[in-house]
């Protein structure tokens, strides 16, 4: 009898029209400029939704979709960084974003030598995350 | 044997469905790196064809303005009169939904610091159309 079990990809229209399942998260950044150490989110499914909001009062951070700092990036799994070509997004203290997208990971970091209280809420389909392919090097991440 | 590959088109209701792929670009903030000088303009492409569109405006000066526009304002008619731009003022941010596979950002009224963010379909943006004609470009 066949083992295989087959299971939703990230084409399957239906897996991002029904309501995601829930995922809730925060941290406290280091307050190392760039530095993903405390601000790595793994998320257990395929995201279709994700809102990111700066909790901190006066402190900016910084999104992205691979590691900002190149000395990071091997220890992520990562070949290439976010920083040297501007694709990362700006978050200025108090505000939120709210992205359609789907991945598998994000990265947040300060924009200054100050840690930042940041908090995640992320949609998620039931696509595994295996189907997910890899951000490293893609043109506008890194 | 052909070598043909079929790829989803502008038409496929499904690769607006899915959620996007990401992706990412814009001026650094505490830098000159990639501003928008006043008066400049830069051409934005995307890689696949978009579903919707994140812009901030980050100007340090009070009054400057950033505008998106879905061809070169050169090759607009009566432009910036007909108003066929989006305008944005310092901090402003806005969100739409678009396909096309490129946009033209312009600084009006003083140097731009600015983000994008791109919710991007499959579709390959050669499938695109070239935009033009009312509320476009006249």
């Amino acid at each position: 009898m066949p083992s295989n079990i087959y299971t939703v990809g990230l084409r399957n229209a239906g897996s991002y029209q029904v309501a995601g399942q829930p995922y809730m998260s925060g941290s406290t950044t280091t307050a190392t400029l760039g530095s993903n150490v405390n601000g790595h989110f793994v998320f257990p499914y395929v995201t279709k939704k994700v809102k990111i909001t700066n909790e901190d009062a006066s402190h900016h951070m910084v999104i992205s979709f691979a590691p900002f700092l190149q000395s990071e990036a091997a220890g992520f799994g990562y070949t290439n960084s976010a920083s040297g070509s501007g694709n990362w997004l700006y978050l200025k203290a108090g505000a939120s974003v709210e992205l359609n997208v789907k991945c598998k990971e994000v990265f947040l970091a300060p924009a200054t030598t100050n840690a930042v209280d940041c908090s995640i809420y992320a949609e998620l389909t039931n696509i595994p995350v295996q189907r997910m392919y890899s951000l490293d090097g893609v043109g506008g991440i890194s | 044997m052909s070598d043909f590959k079929y790829t989803t088109g502008l038409q496929n209701v499904g690769s607006y469905l899915v959620s996007g792929r990401p992706y990412v670009t814009g001026s650094f903030i505490e830098s000159n790196e990639n501003i928008i000088g006043t008066g400049l303009e830069t051409k934005i492409e995307f890689p696949r064809v978009t579903k919707s569109i994140s812009l901030w405006n980050y100007a340090a000066g009070g009054s400057t303005k950033l505008r998106l526009t879905f061809v070169p304002t050169a090759s607009m008619t009566d432009h910036p009169a007909a108003g066929n731009y989006i305008e944005l003022a310092k901090d402003e941010t806005v969100t739409f939904d678009a396909k096309c596979s490129e946009v033209y950002l312009s600084a009006v009224s003083g140097d731009v610091h600015w983000k994008m963010y791109a919710s991007l379909t499959e579709i390959p943006k050669e499938r695109m159309y070239a935009l033009t004609g009312s509320g476009i470009s006249e």
